[in-house]
């Protein structure tokens, strides 16, 4: 009797096994988390001190999405933002900290990057040979006493071609990690042209240029 | 005792099989110089393949590591393109690189890259564009298993077609030096008895070997 039970257990064991094994089969996941570093931008840094705030949303983005006869999909950016950021204010900025919270700050002013919205796509819906990925950040952007001064939207765009990655992990990792340099190339080359961080940079700049002129003269 | 002169008799015997079964290639690989070239011993190049975003003829990754590892020589020193990009970021990305010679002079007045090139040694940028395309295939192969064992039966044939050009930039005069183009295809069969044997053109490698050699005298003018 006893024997007839452990071969039950033992049956049932197996048939769900083989149950998961269908299932899962049936319905594929690609998981992708964004890791390893970026280069630091060869720019001028702007003279403005800055606290960037990292908020937890941003650091824990992760964009899910069910595509149909495609499976689950999950892109975790969030885990390579901090980085991201650390490795573009050491080239875009003289002076900055990373903080979590926005609040009053000595520096000159608050940065706070968010992520809008993230759209992928796979060769396979797109009948072309690209994996893209487009990420829309937003800056905003706060004065000293954490006051609002505006908003910088900056659409970033990464792409990587079927023929060099195996597979939809590799393809949208490498996709991803186009468009988080994208993000960090456009910040570094237009932030200071942008027409809301403009005004923002301004008294900085004067600052800078006031200091230099009555050093030198 | 034999062992050595058995393994070398192997050897022989399968490179001569391989050898056999790679089917034809036919290359051409032109050249158009626009200035005088030349490189010294402390001078470096770089071969960048094309991502900007409307191309849809971005060349593979793997082709342009085939060329810069050609390309490596005594005379001509070759960075890696990623290496290269990651030392000048941003002015290399998609959508930042420049798109022809004519933007080079202003690129080169950033005073923090031009630095960076001059650490770098940089004297050549070479920007290579174009891909491997299967254009034609035909034929079937049908596969079989029974208890008594399985097997193939049919012929496969499909044509790869290789078109690449190389652009060379002077860091040092700020202008197009040349274009060097390779072209190559081939076709490729699988006949099935029993057995599939693939004779594959190879047809990319032959487009790289060649366009990296005809570069290699472009750049030291020989």
């Amino acid at each position: 009797m006893r024997h007839n039970r452990a071969n039950l257990t033992g049956g049932l064991i197996t048939w769900g096994l083989l149950l998961t094994v269908l299932l899962s089969s049936g319905c594929a996941s690609t998981r992708v988390e964004l890791s390893g570093d970026f280069p630091v931008p060869l720019v001028a840094p702007s003279p403005t001190r800055v606290a960037i705030v990292l908020s937890p949303e941003l650091l824990n983005y992760v964009h899910t999405e069910s595509i149909a006869r495609g499976g689950d999909y999950s892109i975790n950016v969030g885990a390579a933002q901090k980085l991201l950021f650390q490795r573009l204010a050491q080239g875009a900025f003289e002076d900055y900290e990373l903080t979590s919270q926005l609040a009053a700050t000595s520096y000159d002013g608050s940065l706070v990057p968010v992520i809008e919205d993230l759209q992928f796509s796979t060769p396979a819906q797109t009948r072309t040979d690209y994996y893209e990925v487009w990420i829309r950040y937003r800056f905003d952007i706060y004065d000293q006493t954490a006051t609002k001064l505006g908003s910088w939207d900056l659409p970033a765009y990464g792409k990587a071609n079927v023929a060099n990655h195996g597979n939809d992990n590799q393809g949208l990792y490498a996709a991803a990690i186009a468009a988080c340099r994208d993000m960090a190339a456009m910040f570094s080359l237009n932030f200071s042209s942008a027409q809301t961080a403009n005004q923002w940079l301004q008294p900085a700049a004067a600052t800078t240029n006031a200091t230099q002129g009555g050093s030198g003269s | 005792m034999n062992k050595p002169i058995d393994t070398v008799i192997l050897l022989l015997l399968s490179l001569s099989i391989t050898a056999l079964l790679s089917g034809c290639v036919t290359a051409t690989v032109q050249e158009v110089r626009e200035r005088a070239t030349g490189i010294v011993g402390s001078e470096t190049v770089v071969v960048l393949g094309r991502r900007s975003r409307p191309s849809n003829n971005e060349t593979e990754i793997d082709f342009i590591q085939c060329v810069a590892d050609n390309l490596s020589s005594d005379r001509v020193a070759v960075l890696t393109e990623q290496d290269f990009v990651d030392a000048t970021f941003p002015w290399f990305e998609p959508r930042t690189a420049p798109v022809n010679a004519n933007e080079l002079p202003v690129l080169l007045d950033q005073p923090m890259l031009s630095e960076r090139l001059e650490q770098l040694g940089l004297r050549y940028v070479i920007w290579v564009e174009g891909k491997t395309e299967r254009v034609s295939e035909g034929g079937s192969v049908t596969c079989g298993m029974s208890p008594a064992g399985g097997g193939c039966f049919g012929f496969l044939t499909w044509e790869n077609d290789a078109s690449y050009e190389a652009s060379v930039w002077d860091t040092q005069e700020q202008q197009a030096a040349g274009r060097v183009s390779s072209d190559a295809a081939g076709t490729s069969y699988m006949p099935a008895l029993v057995v599939p044997i693939p004779i594959i053109a190879r047809v990319q490698n032959s487009a790289c070997t060649g366009l990296a050699s005809q570069l290699e005298g472009f750049l030291t003018n020989s």
